[in-house]
């Protein structure tokens, strides 16, 4: 089995697709709405990779990013917004990778099958 | 010991006749010129401020009056060069008639010549009277940009060095009104810069706001795809389209609104307008939003009759309840108010949510501006719906404000002017 993915958007739309895809891909996927939310079901699942939006209520990306930090969790995070400038998001919070919005079925893939999940071969 | 003082006396008298001898005998006009010079240092002192003035006819007439108490005439004018119409304007008289270049007037002959001139009788056949008059050409280095004229009725009283003056003070006139244009010229500068950017905002906003609900077209259709190469036999799960239709809907509002914005910008937003009843429009709203979550009240007169464009009003009486219902997420009543008096019909939109905190208030109806308590996502917006609901009271010459609902929550209040039932039959007669 693949292992787990955690989702943090506040659009449902998007989180309901992100899901769809990654679990038809084979992917175990939990969801937030807010940074918050991703901090809590964080600790429940151990997601071994962040799809992350920046723009969201509560606790947005940033926000995330630092208390991961702060909390020195290491985990790998793809930054994923309708922002123009998306790479410089990313480099902000010193992201994995990102992927902008609206992308397709494939580059979402690519982007989250760069990733070198620790343990994977 | 009281002798030096007498003599200091005396030396002081003596100087007093002295000083009246000479007044007695100088010539009135060096007496004039020595009489008028505060009046010059005061206009002096001005110049520097009068290009600021709010319009170019205070600037010219500030420095008419300037010249003609530099002067110490009853009368200064101005006249301008309409170089496009090749015309000599007097903006200062609107009774005045425009004179082209040919004119034989003392003001065309010094535009023509670029001299200063003294005319001791200037008979003018417009009011019939007989002028001494002055005139110098005010010219921007190769750019002439009209004449300066001092006149009278009275005895000519002009000297010789009145020319050089009012020459000095012409000149004096082409430095400010240079410089009043190169300010006028970079309000204009600063003002396109400002509509640049706030297209830039506009378009970057939208394009921001369009991406969301296509990132979900674009990747739902491809997930459906690929499940179906993957599988052909199984079915096309119903939530997944449901998905498509809102989203694509939700694609369509956006691309509305951002239509309406563009009407908006241009002034175009309201069309036709009839008169119409606006206590059944506002029932109908009342009516669609109305829920046990946010149960919605209309307190009205039966009949409030407006002449107006049907649609945007109902565009705005809807954004202002869908505001009232979005941004109370915990429920609460709505109440709509509608009723008029002899100028005005008043219509309020109340509700009991979020508020919008006092920070915000100057920009709520800003395109784009949306209040700093709006989580951005949690209410899905452009921050259009206001612009629109600004734009369409205002070109119903009417005015929308904002208040408190007490104790929490926010209320809309437009108020558009009241045409009495004589106005609404003829509405009626002419759009039949």
């Amino acid at each position: 089995m693949k292992p787990s993915i955690l989702v943090i958007d506040d659009d449902p739309a998007i989180v309901d697709l992100v899901r769809d895809i990654l679990e038809f891909e084979g992917y175990q996927v939990a969801v937030a709405t807010n940074g918050c939310e991703g901090i809590t079901i964080l600790d429940q699942v151990h997601p071994v990779l962040v799809l992350l939006d920046m723009r969201m209520p509560v606790l947005d990306g940033w926000g995330f990013a630092r208390v991961l930090k702060e909390r020195g969790t290491r985990v790998p995070i793809v930054v994923m917004t309708a922002a123009q400038d998306a790479k410089q998001w990313a480099q902000e919070i010193r992201a994995d990778g990102y992927v902008a919005k609206p992308f397709e079925f494939d580059e979402l893939l690519h982007a989250v099958n760069a990733i070198k999940f620790p343990g994977m071969a | 010991m009281l002798v030096p003082e007498l003599q200091s006396l005396a030396q002081l008298f003596a100087l007093l006749s002295g000083f009246s001898y000479y007044i007695g005998f100088a010539p009135p006009d060096i007496l004039r010129r020595a009489w008028q010079e505060p009046e010059l240092r005061a206009f002096l002192g001005r110049a520097a401020a009068l290009p600021r003035l709010p319009t170019t006819e205070a600037i010219l007439q500030e420095i008419a009056d300037g010249a003609a108490s530099a002067l110490g005439v009853s009368h200064a004018t101005i006249g301008l060069w309409d170089a496009d119409a090749q015309l000599l304007r007097g903006p200062l008289d609107p009774t005045l008639p425009a004179y082209p270049l040919t004119a034989d007037i003392p003001a065309m002959q010094v535009l023509r010549t670029q001299q200063a001139s003294f005319t001791p009788a200037f008979a003018d056949p417009t009011t019939k009277k007989t002028y001494a008059l002055i005139a110098a050409p005010i010219t921007a280095g190769e750019q002439r940009l009209g004449v300066l004229v001092a006149y009278t009725t009275s005895a000519p009283i002009f000297a010789t060095e009145d020319v050089a003056l009012l020459s000095l003070l012409a000149d004096q006139a082409a430095v400010i009104l240079e410089s009043r244009a190169l300010i006028d010229e970079a309000a204009r500068v600063q003002a396109r810069e400002h509509v640049t950017r706030l297209k830039d905002d506009f378009l970057s906003a939208a394009a921001h706001d369009l991406k969301t609900p296509l990132t979900t077209l674009v990747g739902r259709t491809q997930l459906i795809e690929r499940r179906i190469m993957r599988s052909p036999t199984t079915p096309i799960d119903l939530a997944s389209i449901q998905t498509l239709v809102r989203e694509a809907q939700r694609l369509k509002r956006l691309v509305q609104e951002l239509l309406d914005a563009g009407r908006a910008e241009q002034g175009q937003l309201v069309g036709e307008r009839h008169p119409i009843n606006l206590a059944a429009l506002a029932e109908t709203v009342r009516s669609r939003h109305s829920s046990a979550r946010h149960p919605c009240t209309l307190e009205a007169e039966e009949v409030v009759m407006a002449t107006v464009d049907e649609h945007r009003i109902e565009q705005l009486v809807e954004n202002l309840v869908e505001n009232a219902v979005k941004y109370s997420p915990d429920g609460g009543a709505i109440t709509i108010r509608l009723w008029h008096t002899e100028e005005q019909i008043h219509l309020t939109v109340a509700d009991h949510g979020i508020g919008i905190p006092a920070s915000d208030r100057a920009h709520i109806f800003g395109r784009f501006h949306r209040g700093r308590n709006v989580d951005d996502r949690r209410f899905a917006g452009m921050g259009l719906g206001l612009y629109l609901c600004h734009a369409i009271v205002e070109q119903h010459s009417g005015q929308i404000t904002l208040t408190d609902t007490v104790p929490q929550g926010a209320t809309f209040h437009i108020a558009l002017p009241y045409r009495p039932e004589g106005a609404v039959h003829e509405a009626l007669n002419l759009s039949h």
